[in-house]
């Protein structure tokens, strides 16, 4: 793989653009590797996936959001087209399924009118010649006037021609679709305003292309443009469009009678050539749909199931939870925590002792750092399992079947099933699902979602029930937790309805595509895991740490010098919010300087009560201190307010960028930390007669 | 004969899409959703709503709403009514 001619760098940044589901994230991870980072895109700070290509020195890869179409209405739409327009990449990698050629050209239609330098990678090459296509790749190139590489990303296939036609400058396309006269005239009308203003218009792509899409009716591009254009220039541009208002359909008919006629132009060709490679005999490939139903459609017949389809879906979940806290992550946690409190405490202890270390450092060591960070590090196995079963529901096709399926229910709450996308993501890190909701159309839908993410419980707020819980429910472990999952569900489900009343929302169309079942690969899965048990580490390394080692002072010391920890600073700031929980029993000054650094990050809340209560040996674990400090009522009470209560910090920062007002992010902060008191005080009420 | 009404397993070719606020018909059209497109009910989802179809070689979840706004050809009222006869299909749940 590796022993090829070094290739001189002359592509610096390469753009990944194409539908969801053409392969695109595989593509990413085959040329970078882990050599990913999250970047902000230019103007906005938004999350941007870019990468360094492991074979080609210098060279960036960027991960443009998956898209159908340049015509821009949803936000992830407007930031490809913006990038594009305002920072065009080096090389435009037009990644195309080749099982799904037809509607994947439309898009490749338009991106080669861009007139960016472009490659137009072939993927899923394996996945057509399974049922019984092949591609012409030759009469393709000449169809489209660029060089195209046939790929199969996620087996790892084709990537050295890819790296060498990357090496090569990829060429400007000299693309023109073709448009019967009238829309020709059209567009070469629009074309010429254009030119006449191009000094206010200084981008590098085609102007026949603006022209295009500006007739298509493109959103982003017409609020790109016109603020740019003279009066005069955008009065006839207007004017224009108003002449030729059926030009948005007729080009997009125009568009898709070209991918049709093309596609079946370097099919047929192969097909007749070489003939399938389909094991399961004739030839059908222009032939009835029905010879089409495979295994997909099959596996969609019991998953999709008009009776069984939700219950399937709900043991699915259950069965993710489960593997997460029963199976898999908490035996994993057991032993790391073990490990810590135990082996790893003792092992710092006997070095820095033998080391010469004052006693006061060797206990902020071991009580403030171990017991602080190893108290949010013994949950990576937990966050570990949950991202790679909810990587493995999206990557298989699954995730899109679980929108359609809770369409109706979700409508129910005055959503639909393009939110619950975000929702389900919500579960393992609210941050990233309010990102998510980047592909809702409706800017209201989007507001709403991103308002009720917060009541998904995310993995960091498992921590704090994967310490209480099994501490004081033992045999009702599973049901408890559930029952926490549930209550957050519910809350989100009747926000999500008085924010719709309230506010109304847009009337959304839903379009789902329904991409056929694959199995993902273990790279892909776990690179997607280990991206997100990174940032969960990183944060344990940076603000966990520091936030630790700070609350080992402050549980130290106060105004006299070094006291202990029931006079310190750390008890006083505790003390002074209590009283707002003693309504609920657990006024104590610990739960109350956790709840208050669970505001940074809700990890936090386990590590604070790990220092707070003096755990970190082996006798004293934390589990046995909680005890003597919470009853099961008052330990119920506390979970349900940590369900419900404040988004973290880095959520409400993220509220506050994808809303663009601090106004929803404060509602948020208001709203959220009511509604928890409001339940944590009914379920303690509740709670305590019954427990 | 609208797109809501063909039964599971009609075949049809759009006719008109009527659907009301252009920026809907656009985003359909972007998706392949074109007068003349051939279009396959594959099945429904769970309460019958969402729509399942296949056109252009892929499948596509549609809400029954939205495809009350897709106007088919005669095609799917023929087999609509030959489905009648010869039950090729498990019964469908009006809804």
């Amino acid at each position: 793989m590796r022993d090829m001619n070094p290739v001189k760098a002359t592509v610096r940044t390469a753009a990944l653009a194409g539908n969801p589901n053409a392969g695109k994230t595989s593509l990413f991870n085959l040329l970078t590797g882990t050599r990913q980072q999250v970047g902000n895109w230019p103007g906005v700070t938004v999350e941007k996936k870019e990468g360094w290509c492991r074979d080609l020195p210098d060279c960036q890869v960027i991960d443009l959001p998956g898209i159908y179409s340049l015509a821009a209405r949803s936000p992830e739409e407007r930031i490809a087209v913006t990038y594009l327009l305002e920072h065009p990449p080096e090389a435009v990698l037009n990644v195309v399924d080749a099982s799904n050629l037809e509607r994947h050209l439309y898009f490749t239609s338009q991106i080669l009118e861009m007139g960016l330098p472009t490659l137009v990678v072939l993927n899923m090459v394996d996945v057509a010649a399974a049922r019984g296509r092949s591609i012409d790749v030759q009469r393709l190139e000449e169809c489209l006037g660029v060089p195209v590489v046939p790929t199969a990303a996620h087996r790892g296939e084709g990537k050295e021609r890819l790296i060498q036609q990357m090496g090569a400058r990829p060429p400007v396309p000299r693309f023109t679709l073709p448009l019967p006269q009238k829309w020709e005239q059209a567009v070469e009308a629009v074309t010429a305003v254009l030119e006449m203003e191009k000094e206010n218009l200084p981008f590098a792509v085609s102007r026949r292309w603006i022209a295009a899409m500006w007739l298509e009716g493109n959103p982003a591009i017409i609020d790109i443009i016109r603020p740019r254009l003279s009066p005069a220039a955008a009065t006839r541009l207007d004017r224009l469009r108003e002449l030729y208002s059926e030009a948005p359909e007729e080009i997009r008919r125009a568009r898709y009678e070209w991918a049709a006629r093309t596609a079946a132009e370097v099919t047929r060709a192969a097909t007749a050539e070489k003939g399938p490679r389909d094991t399961s005999g004739p030839v059908h490939a222009a032939g009835g749909s029905r010879a089409r139903w495979d295994w997909s459609d099959r596996l969609d017949d019991i998953l999709l199931h008009r009776y069984a389809g939700i219950p399937i879906f709900l043991a699915v979940m259950a069965l993710l939870f489960e593997a997460t806290f029963n199976w898999l992550g908490t035996p994993l946690s057991d032993f790391l925590d073990g490990w810590f409190s135990g082996t790893l405490t003792k092992a710092v202890e006997e070095i820095l002792v033998a080391a010469g270390s004052p006693p006061w450092f060797t206990a902020l060591m071991t009580e403030g750092v171990i017991g602080g960070v190893g108290a949010v590090l013994v949950f990576v196995p937990q966050i570990a399992v949950l991202f790679f079963g909810l990587s493995f529901l999206e990557d298989s096709g699954y995730m899109a079947r679980a929108a359609v399926l809770m369409d109706r229910v979700m409508r129910a709450a005055g959503l639909g099933g393009r939110s619950f996308i975000p929702m389900v993501l919500g579960f393992g890190c609210n941050v990233p699902a309010i990102m998510a909701t980047r592909t809702l159309e409706d800017p209201r839908t989007r507001l709403i979602s991103i308002l009720v993410i917060p009541f998904m419980s995310c993995s960091a707020r498992l921590s704090v029930y994967a310490l209480l819980v099994p501490a004081f429910f033992g045999q009702w472990q599973g049901q408890i937790v559930f029952l926490l999952y549930l209550t957050g569900v519910l809350m989100g489900a009747v926000t999500a309805r008085w924010l719709g009343k309230s506010l109304g929302t847009g009337e959304s169309l839903f379009l789902m595509e329904l991409p056929p079942y694959h199995l993902p690969t273990f790279k892909n899965l776990a690179l997607h895991t280990w991206d997100k048990v990174k940032g969960f580490v990183r944060k344990a390394g940076t603000i966990i740490f520091s936030v630790s080692v700070l609350l080992w002072f402050l549980g130290h010391f106060s105004w006299r010098g070094e006291v202990p920890i029931s006079e310190s600073f750390l008890a006083s700031l505790g003390g002074w919010i209590a009283p707002l929980f003693d309504p609920m029993g657990f006024g104590s000054w610990q739960a109350g300087v956790a709840l208050l650094t669970g505001f940074l990050a809700k990890e936090l809340v386990v590590a604070t009560m790990g220092i707070a209560y003096g755990a970190g040996d082996a006798e004293n674990s934390l589990a046995a201190l909680l005890h003597a400090a919470f009853t099961p009522a008052t330990a119920l009470a506390f979970l349900f307010f940590v369900l419900l209560y404040t988004p973290c910090l880095s959520t409400v920062a993220m509220i506050k960028r994808e809303t663009g007002s601090w106004k929803w992010a404060g509602f948020s902060v208001v709203y959220s930390a009511s509604v928890a008191w409001i339940v944590a005080w009914a379920v303690y009420q509740v709670a305590r007669r019954m427990l | 004969m609208r797109l809501s009404d063909c039964p599971i397993g009609s075949k049809a070719r759009i006719a008109n899409l009527s659907i009301p606020d252009s920026g809907h018909r656009h985003r359909l059209m972007d998706l392949g959703w074109l007068p003349g497109t051939e279009v396959t009910v594959v099945r429904r989802a769970p309460f019958g709503d969402p729509i399942i179809v296949r056109l252009r070689g892929f499948q596509m979840g549609i809400r029954f709403k939205d495809a009350q706004y897709v106007e088919m050809d005669d095609t799917c009222r023929l087999e609509a009514e030959s489905a009648r006869h010869v039950e090729l299909e498990p019964p469908e749940s009006r809804p």
